[in-house]
């Protein structure tokens, strides 16, 4: 382990200067009764080479498989110059930028990530973070709630069932109901959300949805409108550089993750939620928000600003409790986007769409059709006539992990395959894959 | 100060012009606040018993609630601070003001702090 | 001169990086994305090669503050050096590439390792169940207060309120009022800790939890604590503990044992996973036996081979607070913080985290004013208000010591502290350069009072001098916007 400063000598010198003769005598402010006095019950310590000997035969635990699951959380591409800025430590070991005059670095990435996202989403106003996309969606949820003043709101069914979940669990303690939309061939039906749009402070759909299928945007949008309630967009920001975004549509808050082009898959974490709106939901807005100004000689500089809506001066009326949230990975997902470009996205997105078509024709060939009409980018679901799980369990002993089993989530999908195709994956890969779900069904 | 208006101890000041209520926050408040950014306003036509928060005022370091002096309905809200909420810094009773209420009973500016009263108040240490 | 705003720099058709070419037969993309859906106007997105990029990067990078460059004494966030080597092993790629919904047999070691680090952590805490699941500090207590709600429903009655002390974080009524509760909040003794007279009249039936910070943001260790508990836990309320002290305690007190119910530990500062300018963190919530049917879903279990497995069958739960498990890149660093100094290591960490406190306040404490006088555990709180008296405020101090290269303590926290300056030094700093702060400190309280024009206009040789918050405010420029041409 690496080994702590103050040798023996320090601590007399120390003790002394301080005026006490033992250690122990500092810590007379703790009762007796309270003191821990064994030692606690952990393995031994590991030295530094024990230890990442020990690290990693644990990562080698897990087994590599060729993956097309992506359901929320997805591979793809990074630019090797993405960790070779975020694992500077003047930005890794850095703490929120409360001294603004020695956290210019810190501050101006998040300005221009906020840049990022307001341009993706088509939103006006973005903030710094959030923790993940579920919670921001969630916190999206309260901000439709506090702004509209109504006590119920909408969810599409073709929200991811994780993030919904999430929502419930942040509705509960507050008495808001959730109510769901069902869908219609894979899809949210605008007159479902009409039919229950009364009184409710909102609609949260998701574009592309938990299936894959390209939603009618501009339609809920102006269903949850018509009954006086804020539309609220959780976007895949990849998809923003070949979909419209809700912003040019009319929404009033997008939400989502970030992780797809900001950091590796990472068994769930960390990656980077976002949160952005209209200009009139600005101080409905939780979160840190980043803005320019200039010091006492004009010089352009950043500090956080409207802060008045956070928990550190509002305590219990603050417009939520977070604070820190995901800054080294948001510059992740600034430095994914600045090295790709505007071309560089949309030519990612494009190359994962025409892969994601071709293996999908390569299926429907084999016998396994497209779950809904609805066109898709690079995530579709398809029909397996048997449980889903048979594939997933014939391919894993190939290596191949074919997609997600949706009965996982829904026994009713007990035969419906979710499946996801990075642009990484190579044409030979495709090619084998189907063949594999060929031979199953076969075999 | 003007000789017009009343005072709450929460720091308003309203004062009655042509049958409607005026309110604005006192130049003490102003001062304490130090320089506001941003003042939420409430919607026209919204009621509001007394002692009721009406809306906020945020200065760059901290956020206060606005109480209505007296129980009304909102007649019309300064348009001007939403670009430019200096104006309660540096005009307070005159362009800084906030809303205009059309008053529902008019006896209850009696209750309230005569500038005299207010002058006291303040200076007693009010808020220790 | 200012480093342009990225979206100032390269010009267009620039591209850091591409990629291979399609290797599948194109298709029309107008078949693929219909009309109506397809993008118009292009974002605008920085168009950059790839030397432009990292020079930009880099010129920002070193206009920061930062751990691995100098002192870092911000009070309650504990900016202890990050171990090397928990760099290396979270980015694995065994880790790396695991996806959160594979199977979980593919993910045994994934699970493994959170296992074990639920288990390290409730031994540590002296408390029985823990889930990685939140994502920060804020969100653990958020987690925490949906348990302590759900835990009250159990009982018939979700009660009403929640007690904090006047000395509390921010977030502490933040998140209680997140899960709808009302919060009362209660003045602190004359030495700063917990007044039993103001409990005893605030608690009722109706009190749903008191939520404690032990030590204190005083940096006072809580010396009534068992008289604490027993008056929370004989009105049927739970006893919270905000873990973000929690340096001054491993191996000495675990919070469990003195009757905290539940702690949500930051791991980003007690167990040295790096700050990245604001997150990622993590924020577990380490809870007694009576709570653990709540937490959120799914729980890891252990199946009768040894293998282990996600369950969702917990009927009582809360649900989720986060979409998949937890941040768990920064589990990964903190078990290896945790693995790498044992049982014994982590007792010499806060020994020597409280040891630096103590002699940091005896090097300084006779040129402020102490409110509360120590010994301290990890950290302590001085008042400028000697200083002020000169004309000279605490924020003056603050931005004085940036001029000589340290950052600035935790400053106007706690709010019972006038002129507030919260110090915490942390073990990983050597005698000499505590003493390197304590010159600085002291230079600057001389300044104060032999120039205090000079002290109130610093800082003098940062990148930027003080910036106009006011105008940010007014004006909020939150976004670049290209001029039109």
């Amino acid at each position: 382990m690496s080994r702590l400063p103050l040798t023996t000598r320090d601590r007399e010198l120390m003790l002394s200067r301080i005026g006490v003769d033992r250690f122990d005598d500092l810590l007379r402010p703790i009762p007796e009764t309270a003191r821990f006095s064994g030692l606690l019950d952990l393995p031994p310590s590991l030295a530094e080479g024990a230890l990442a000997r020990h690290v990693k035969e644990l990562s080698e635990r897990n087994v590599p498989v060729l993956s097309f699951m992506g359901a929320g959380s997805y591979e793809h591409f990074r630019p090797a110059v993405v960790d070779y800025v975020c694992g500077r430590p003047e930005f890794r070991t850095a703490y929120t930028p409360y001294q603004a005059e020695v956290s210019q670095g810190t501050l101006q990435t998040i300005y221009e990530f906020q840049t990022a996202i307001v341009e993706l989403t088509g939103m006006e106003v973005a903030n710094a973070s959030m923790y993940e996309g579920g919670s921001a969606v969630a916190e999206a949820m309260l901000m439709a709630v506090s702004a509209t003043g109504r006590s119920s709101i909408l969810i599409s069914e073709g929200v991811h069932p994780l993030v919904r979940r999430v929502v419930h669990t942040y509705a509960r303690p507050n008495g808001i109901a959730v109510i769901p939309v069902p869908l219609h061939q894979g899809t949210t039906p605008d007159t479902a959300v009409r039919e229950r749009a009364e009184g409710a402070a909102g609609l949260i759909y998701q574009e592309p949805n938990f299936f894959g299928c390209i939603e009618n945007q501009q339609r809920l949008i102006e269903a949850s409108h018509a009954a006086g309630g804020l539309a609220i967009a959780s976007v895949d920001p990849l998809s923003l550089s070949v979909l419209e975004p809700p912003g040019a549509l009319g929404a009033d808050i997008a939400a989502g993750e970030g992780q797809a082009l900001a950091a590796p898959v990472s068994f769930g974490g960390p990656g980077v939620g976002f949160l952005a709106c209209t200009q009139r939901l600005i101080r409905k807005l939780p979160g840190r928000l980043v803005g320019a100004t200039v010091d006492g000689q004009g010089r352009r500089g950043f500090v956080l600003t409207l802060q008045a809506r956070e928990q550190h001066i509002r305590r219990q009326k603050a417009t939520s409790n977070i604070c820190t949230n995901q800054a080294l990975v948001a510059l992740g997902f600034l430095v994914t986007v600045s090295a790709l470009g505007p071309h560089g996205l949309a030519n990612m997105a494009s190359q994962a769409t025409q892969k994601a078509h071709y293996y999908q024709h390569a299926l429907q060939k084999r016998g396994f059709p497209l779950a809904f009409d609805a066109p898709f980018l690079w995530e579709f679901t398809v029909r397996t006539g048997i449980p889903a799980a048979t594939y997933v369990e014939g391919l894993l002993s190939r290596g191949v992990l074919p997609g997600l089993d949706l009965g996982t989530v829904s026994p009713d999908l007990a035969e419906r395959l979710l499946v996801y195709v990075s642009e990484m994956r190579t044409r030979e890969e495709l090619d084998r894959t189907a063949e594999l779900m060929g031979e199953v069904s076969h075999g | 100060m003007d000789e017009a208006i009343r005072c709450t101890s929460e720091h308003e000041w309203v004062r009655a012009e042509e049958g409607f209520a005026v309110v604005g926050l006192t130049d003490y408040a102003q001062g304490e606040l130090g320089d506001i950014v941003y003042v939420e306003l409430p919607e026209i036509g919204a009621r509001f018993e007394k002692g009721e928060v009406f809306g906020t005022i945020e200065s760059v370091k901290s956020v206060s609630d606005i109480y209505s002096p007296i129980s009304g309905e909102v007649h019309a809200v300064n348009h001007e601070l939403e670009a430019h909420p200096e104006l309660v810094n540096q005009d307070c009773y005159h362009a800084g003001w906030i809303v205009k209420l059309d008053m529902s009973d008019p006896s209850e500016l009696d209750d309230l702090m005569t500038d005299a009263e207010y002058e006291e108040f303040i200076s007693g240490g009010a808020e220790e | 001169m200012a480093e342009k705003i990225i979206y100032e720099l390269g010009s267009p058709g620039r591209q850091s990086v591409d990629l291979p070419p399609l290797d599948v037969p194109s298709e029309d993309a107008g078949a693929m994305i219909p009309a109506g859906t397809r993008r118009v106007k292009p974002p605008m997105l920085p168009e950059i090669d790839e030397l432009e990029l990292i020079r930009h990067f880099v010129r920002l990078s070193v206009l920061n503050h930062h751990v691995e460059k100098g002192f870092y004494p911000l009070g309650s966030c504990t900016m202890k050096a990050n171990p090397p080597v928990n760099e290396v092993l979270a980015a694995l790629p065994g880790f790396a590439l695991a996806h959160p919904w594979w199977p979980a047999r593919l993910a045994q070691g994934s699970l493994r390792l959170m296992a074990e680090l639920e288990a390290m952590l409730a031994e540590i805490c002296g408390l029985s169940a823990t889930t990685l699941q939140p994502a920060a500090g804020a969100h653990g207590e958020l987690t925490g207060l949906m348990v302590v709600r759900a835990y009250h429903e159990s009982h018939g009655n979700p009660r009403k309120r929640v007690i904090v002390p006047d000395s509390a974080h921010g977030t502490n009524p933040a998140s209680a009022s997140l899960v709808g509760y009302e919060i009362v909040e209660i003045k602190s003794d004359g030495d700063g800790l917990v007044d039993l007279a103001a409990l005893e009249r605030a608690l009722d039936e109706d009190t749903a939890v008191f939520m404690l910070t032990n030590p204190n943001t005083l940096g006072l260790f809580e010396r009534r604590i068992c008289q604490i508990q027993q008056m929370v836990h004989a009105k049927g309320a739970l006893l919270y503990m905000d873990g973000a002290n929690m340096n001054a305690l491993l191996g000495i007190v675990r919070p469990g044992d003195t009757g905290f119910d539940l702690v949500h530990l930051n791991l980003h500062k007690t167990f040295s996973t790096p700050h990245g300018g604001g997150g990622p963190g993590a924020g577990p919530l380490v809870v007694a036996e009576k709570l653990a049917p709540f937490l959120p879903v799914p729980r890891i279990v252990q199946a009768e081979d040894g293998s282990l497995r996600w369950d969702y069958d917990r009927p009582q739960s809360i649900g989720k607070v986060m979409t998949w498990w937890g941040n768990f890149g920064v589990l990964v660093r903190a078990y290896a913080y945790i693995r790498s100094r044992g049982a014994r290591g982590l007792a010499q960490v806060s020994e020597a985290a409280i040891l630096n406190a103590n002699y940091l306040l005896a090097l300084v404490q006779d040129r402020f004013d102490l409110p509360y006088p120590g010994p301290c555990m990890h950290e302590f709180v001085l008042s400028g208000d000697r200083q002020k008296k000169r004309g000279v405020r605490t924020l003056d101090m603050a931005k004085r010591l940036l001029d000589k290269g340290m950052h600035a303590p935790t400053i106007y926290f706690p709010l019972i502290v006038s002129e507030a300056m919260m110090i915490e030094p942390t073990e990983t700093e050597s005698r000499e350069s505590v003493e390197e702060f304590a010159r600085a400190l002291l230079e600057v309280a001389d300044e104060a009072e032999e120039n205090p024009e000079f002290v109130h206009a610093a800082p003098h040789s940062t990148p930027v001098g003080r910036l106009d918050e006011t105008r940010a405010a007014r004006q909020p420029d939150l976004a670049f916007k290209r001029p039109k041409t």
